[in-house]
């Protein structure tokens, strides 16, 4: 009852001349034949379904599988690479410079991080999955990740938001930042105000009234 | 008729009623895993928790809230009409299927031959449903099923002499009563040869009577959509697939008793004779039959799942030229042989 896994079966029915023999060898092939086919299918039946029961078990993903954006802010150096690269402009950053003294922590690439992401959202309804972002970034810090699933009820569930920060921190370190630039506009004004007062006596006024001004005013 | 006689009799068909509905649901549900597993799929598996046992069940309350479509173009009082008569052919055989020696709707002496008769009433009800749909898939699945049922009943009819000259009756309830004394005393085992081809012949004729694949080209779907009751909805399409369901198990029951033994067991010491008692005896013999009535019901299914669909010059050259030949000439021998030795 074995047979190859393929064959011809025309040429399996033999041709006989005599038409009494080619029926009654017809009548056997084709009851070898029935048995043979219920034979298959039988032995399919204790087999292991290939069905995948999807909500209750799932398949792993490949890890090449470019299923959704995820940013690991902490590891985000605010180059602005993906924002750069994406040809589709999904990408919304916002950044505060740290303070001198603050420590950010180090970026994976071993360079201190400068900046706090406010912002960092990304559209995934208008992403086309090119995932040149990820290949632009230098830390690592945007990456492929496979959820398997990410249904929402409405599109802008669809814009994420990896700042991982609650909104008065963001509303803070945007406050300490428009200070920030505050100051530094006063400084520059003040500075454009002064030279017409300070080429007599550079040293002094300068020190008191300019470049120490930013500096001290701000350490945390 | 006395009125006891009366009130056993519609107690049967109403218990026949429940037996059809309950084996459909069972039968469906079966098909549908048997034919899942044979594809290495797994068939329904939610409905109602364990594997989705529960889904035909939730199928026959989606049939019967389902609204009931007639066409316009329809000949309407035979369009209603038609399903009905489909399942009154199928549901009518019950009466002479003999679960036990004791449980049989009616012991009338011409059983085989009423069975014959009546099984080929649904062709009837196939043309109606397929002339009354004013549509022309549906006419075509009605005309073949007509040419292959009446082509089918010849062999049909010669397979079942078989049994019934070793018997020399045509009662089902006597036919069943040769075979007393285990598995060895069967038709098909006692009478190896001629029995055996006339089993074959039989099981494989019936499967054309019943419509079911291999010899399915009346509601090919993929030729007809669905045959005679495309244009059905709702319960009168249930209806059909209840009479194809019913009809399923009327043809294993006919093989059961006709060659199978049919309430016996297969080793005399397992049965309850009537004597011992009335209702153990009818609860075991309606046991074994329904079982190897079931088991053949399992291998129609996987018959089905096995083979592909014949043409129908193949299915007309089967009928004519390969079970005719074997039935006449078993038909032959076995009364020559019959004449003979006995």
């Amino acid at each position: 009852m074995s047979v190859p896994a393929t064959r011809d079966t025309a040429a399996l029915i033999p041709r006989r001349r005599n038409p009494l023999s080619q029926y009654f060898s017809d009548l056997w092939i084709g009851i070898v034949t029935i048995l043979e086919g219920m034979w298959v299918t039988f032995s399919h039946l204790p087999k292991r379904t290939i069905t995948v029961q999807y909500p209750k078990e799932k398949v792993p993903m490949y890890p090449q599988t470019r299923a959704m954006l995820v940013n690991h802010v902490d590891d985000c150096g605010y180059c602005l690479s993906c924002k750069r690269v994406c040809p589709v402009n999904i990408f919304t950053i916002t950044g505060v410079r740290a303070d001198p003294g603050e420590d950010l922590g180090i970026l994976p690439d071993g360079k201190p991080k400068k900046m706090h992401i406010v912002d960092f959202k990304i559209d995934m309804s208008k992403c086309v999955y090119c995932g040149l972002c990820v290949e632009a970034c230098d830390t690592r810090s945007l990456r492929w990740e496979q959820p398997q699933e990410k249904p929402v009820y409405n599109r802008r569930d669809l814009h994420l938001d990896f700042s991982g920060m609650t909104a008065e921190r963001k509303q803070e370190l945007l406050d300490r930042d428009e200070a920030r630039k505050k100051a530094k506009a006063a400084e520059a004004a003040a500075k454009a105000a002064a030279p017409k007062v300070a080429p007599p006596k550079p040293t002094s006024e300068s020190g008191t009234a300019s470049s120490p001004a930013p500096t001290p005013s701000d350490p945390s | 008729m006395t009125g006891i006689d009366l009130l056993l009799s519609v107690a049967f068909a109403v218990g026949v009623i429940g037996f059809v509905s309950v084996f459909a649901l069972v039968a469906i549900y079966l098909e549908r895993k048997v034919s899942a597993h044979m594809q290495d799929r797994l068939g329904p598996m939610e409905t109602g928790g364990w594997h989705g046992w529960s889904q035909t069940v939730a199928d026959t309350l989606k049939l019967l809230l389902k609204e009931d479509i007639i066409p316009t173009a329809a000949d309407k009082p035979l369009f209603k009409l038609a399903p009905f008569i489909v399942f009154t052919g199928s549901f009518a055989a019950w009466a002479v299927i003999p679960f036990a020696a004791n449980l049989i709707g009616a012991d009338i002496n011409i059983g085989v031959f009423y069975l014959v008769a009546v099984s080929s009433l649904g062709v009837i009800g196939i043309l109606m449903a397929g002339w009354a749909s004013n549509n022309k898939w549906a006419l075509y699945g009605a005309m073949r099923a007509a040419a292959q049922m009446v082509s089918y009943e010849i062999p049909i009819g010669l397979s079942l002499l078989v049994p019934i000259l070793l018997a020399e009756s045509l009662s089902m309830k006597e036919l069943v009563e040769v075979q007393a004394g285990g598995f060895w005393h069967w038709t098909i085992f006692s009478h190896l040869p001629f029995a055996l081809i006339a089993f074959v012949i039989y099981f494989w004729a019936s499967l054309a009577e019943t419509n079911r694949t291999p010899f399915d080209i009346p509601e090919a779907e993929s030729e007809l959509v669905a045959g005679y009751h495309v244009e059905y909805s709702g319960m009168r399409f249930a209806m059909f697939f209840l009479a194809e369901y019913a009809n399923m198990f009327v043809v294993s029951a006919v093989v059961t008793a006709l060659f199978l033994g049919g309430w016996y067991a297969p080793i005399p010491w397992l049965d309850i004779p009537v004597e011992t008692s009335v209702v153990g005896s009818a609860a075991i013999g309606a046991f074994w039959f329904s079982s190897k009535a079931m088991l053949l019901v399992v291998v129609q299914m996987w018959l089905r799942w096995t083979l592909p669909r014949l043409r129908v010059d193949q299915l007309m050259h089967i009928c004519w030229k390969v079970f005719m030949p074997f039935s006449f000439v078993n038909i032959l021998l076995l009364s020559l042989w019959v004449a003979l030795c006995q």
